[in-house]
């Protein structure tokens, strides 16, 4: 990112400050020259430019400085200002613009020909951009493997329209485009309507599309079929600057709704970040005091057994504060903490056991995934009151996965009556589905126990 | 060899260093406040071997002093002390390779037991014993496992002199009234206490295959050993007090001593 950065940062400055500057002075030029008293479209055109070219020039300045940094929105918005520029630049119109100001642009036929091949590149290059930009937020299916398809076409369209102009015959080409156009057009709608998911984006995006390439193709015709296209040259120059006014509104406005967007994204992520962090601190203060209870009670059996009790607490205390930079463990470092906590707990003077089934360990799994777990089963497991009492975790591997099973011989509960996931236990689950990309499921039966198996696999882990 | 203890506060090292190095003669030990200039002094006056240090100080870095110490004696052995979840990555690496170890706070004896050991660069060994009931020592602390029946199979290992030891003798011999299937259960689960323990004490000696355990007897001092080998020990008649496969082993040591 940095490296576009640096690479792309000039060339943001040029599409930023200058395409709209000029494009403001052209359409005046070119309105000037149209006629001495401009008429009520004239104006209309000219208003609207000037309108259009302040709003997207204030949009844009205010990307390129704000804190959120240069994104690949802006990077699009850029391109396609800059394709726009190339259009205008080269154009008819703006060689005599130039001229006009005093720049000397040759007449010759080699030298217009060439200024036609770059304006045609310039309008592709702004078009691929403009699709880009649209299908991003549309999310099409095609569009993954059109896209290098398309870039193909665009590539062949534009070597057809350079040998066909020899010919004068780059109409062939434009037609070519234009149709290729459609069949875009055609996919990303029918995508959209199959999903129902039409957007005032993307219609104003289709609005536009068409506008501009219709009115390359009038004009390219006009040109090579005067007789029967005479009138559209008249309205031609105005056409593109009424698409490029609509152009302009869909950026401001798509550039703000990806920006909204954007910030809502941060934001609901924010919450969850702290929801996960609520949940963290909740486990923590109810624990906390328990085991401190239970190391003041220790120190009045003997000044050993506190102490002992206290290195558990600091163990368990550690892990815990490490927890917040970490996502995954050893499968060892997490049995290790449920030894720590079942100590605190002092589960063997209430007679209950755990008990570590181990065969694999070679595997990851969230950390601090399995204590809630234990601490359900410790709470609502019931288990001192059973004689024999049990927590059992088995770990092995079977037919590509690594099955890690939680199981007790406590009181149950019937899973349709009690909400079989409380909060704590949906975090693990939620956490195992994604970073693991495991299976987790909860089976209980009343009077016989519950158990919790989860499927983690075998490749996934080692892709992660 | 010396040592130097680098604290702003004062209590726990050093009343565990006071009363562990109280008896041993051969060690020196000092202790500073944060006060860079006398300390640089010491350490340029005299051999420091191996030295404590707070990381976190009112007046000075812990890490910073440790990189200053280390320019007068390239060689020595700096334990770091911290009240914070810190590891090694997050040590200067300039300082990273003479560091033997990170005490967190609060202090628990066996971890300074180990360094302390480590700094004096004695070899760390595991003391068995088996006459009367079983216990194991390691840096002068008991070890302490998390279950009887994991303690239970250590000892088996312990007698049975390095020899592999399946996990059908270890079940014939531990869980002779269960069923197989629990039983198998049960062993995994001393198993794994087991190797956590020997993990937590820094001593992994043994060799945890695929229902298969096998002892490394190296660095491990047992009395049931000095006394195969024919050393000169004291036998008082009781051996695995706890343990009701010790009999056959009983036998062997009776025939030993031509009982």
């Amino acid at each position: 990112m940095d490296k576009r950065k640096t690479f792309f940062v000039p060339l943001t400055f040029i599409g930023v400050v200058l395409s709209p500057v000029f494009i403001l002075l052209l359409s005046h030029f070119v309105l000037m020259e149209k006629s001495h008293s401009p008429d009520l479209l004239s104006r209309l055109a000219f208003a609207s430019s000037i309108l259009c070219l302040s709003l997207y020039a204030i949009v844009l300045i205010v990307e390129f400085i704000s804190p959120l940094a240069i994104k690949s929105a802006t990077f699009t918005t850029a391109f396609v200002a800059l394709g726009l520029f190339g259009v205008m630049i080269l154009s008819d119109d703006g060689a005599n613009f130039l001229r006009y100001i005093g720049i000397a642009i040759p007449d010759w036929e080699w030298f217009t020909l060439l200024r036609y091949w770059l304006q045609f590149a310039s309008f592709l290059f702004a078009c691929t951009y403009l699709f880009r930009f649209a299908m991003q937020d549309l999310k099409v299916p095609f569009a993954q493997t059109n896209r290098m398809v398309s870039r193909l076409l665009l590539v062949f369209i534009f070597f057809l329209f350079f040998g066909l102009s020899w010919l004068r015959l780059q109409w062939i080409a434009v037609i070519a485009f234009f149709i290729i156009s459609v069949y875009w057009v055609a996919i990303v709608a029918l995508s959209l309507t199959h999903r129902n998911a039409w957007t005032a984006t993307s219609l104003f995006t289709f609005l536009i599309f068409g506008g501009v390439a219709s009115q390359i193709l009038l004009s390219s015709m006009a040109y090579a079929l005067p007789q029967i296209f005479t009138p559209v040259i008249a309205i031609s120059a105005y056409g593109t600057h009424i698409c490029l006014c609509f152009f302009l509104i869909y950026l401001c406005f798509t550039l703000f709704s990806i920006r909204r967007g954007y910030q809502n994204e941060q934001l609901a992520s924010q919450v969850e970040e702290m929801q996960t962090n609520i949940l963290k601190n909740q486990i923590s203060s109810h624990f906390l005091f328990n085991a401190l209870s239970n190391v003041k009670f220790s120190y009045h059996h003997s000044a050993n057994e506190g102490d002992l009790a206290l290195d558990q607490l600091s163990r368990f205390l550690r892990s815990y504060t490490e927890a917040g930079d970490t996502y995954l463990v050893p499968l060892e470092k997490e049995l290790d903490l449920l030894q720590s906590y079942s100590e605190l707990y002092h589960i063997s003077h209430r007679g209950i056991q755990l008990i570590f089934n181990i065969e694999s360990y070679e595997y990851e799994v969230p950390y601090f995934s399995l204590q809630p777990l234990l601490e359900n089963a410790f709470h609502y497991g019931g288990l001192d009151q059973k004689e024999g009492g049990y927590v059992q975790i088995d770990s092995f591997e079977q037919g590509g996965y690594y099955h890690l099973v939680f199981s007790d011989n406590g009181v149950g509960f019937d899973t349709k009556k009690i909400r079989s996931e409380s909060v704590g236990i949906r975090n693990v689950k939620k956490r195992f589905e994604l970073l693991c990309h495991a299976t987790f499921t909860l089976e209980s039966q009343e009077g016989q126990g519950t158990k919790i198996t989860i499927l983690i696999p075998k490749e996934k882990e080692a892709a992660s | 060899m010396r040592i130097i203890v680098v604290d702003d506060e004062t209590a726990p090292l050093h009343l565990f260093l006071e009363g562990t190095l109280a008896l041993d003669h051969a060690t020196d030990y000092h202790f500073f406040h944060d006060d860079t200039e006398k300390i640089l002094k010491y350490c340029r006056d005299f051999p420091v071997d191996g030295a404590f240090l707070d990381v976190r100080m009112p007046r000075i870095d812990g890490v910073d002093l440790a990189r200053q110490i280390i320019a007068i004696h390239p060689q020595i052995r700096i334990v770091f002390v911290t009240g914070f979840s810190i590891t090694l990555e997050d040590i200067d690496e300039a300082v990273r390779s003479n560091v033997i170890g990170i005490a967190f706070k609060p202090l628990n004896e066996m971890d300074l037991s180990r360094y302390l050991d480590a700094m004096k660069q004695q070899k760390t060994i595991l003391v068995a014993r088996t006459f009367g009931s079983f216990d194991c020592f390691i840096h002068g602390q008991l070890v302490r496992f998390s279950s009887t029946k994991s303690k239970e199979l250590f000892a088996y290992l312990i007698v049975n002199d390095g020899k592999s030891v399946t996990m059908n003798q270890a079940i014939t011999a531990l869980w002779p009234d269960r069923d197989i299937d629990k039983a198998k259960i049960l062993y995994r689960d001393a198993v794994w206490r087991l190797r956590s323990t020997l993990s937590d004490i820094g001593f992994p000696c043994v060799e945890f295959g695929r229902a298969v355990l096998t002892l490394n007897k190296a660095d491990i001092q047992c009395d049931y050993y000095d006394l195969l080998a024919g050393k000169d020990v004291d036998y008082p008649g009781e051996f695995l007090a706890s343990y009701e496969w010790s009999l056959p082993y009983e036998e062997i040591i009776d025939r030993k001593l031509g009982r």
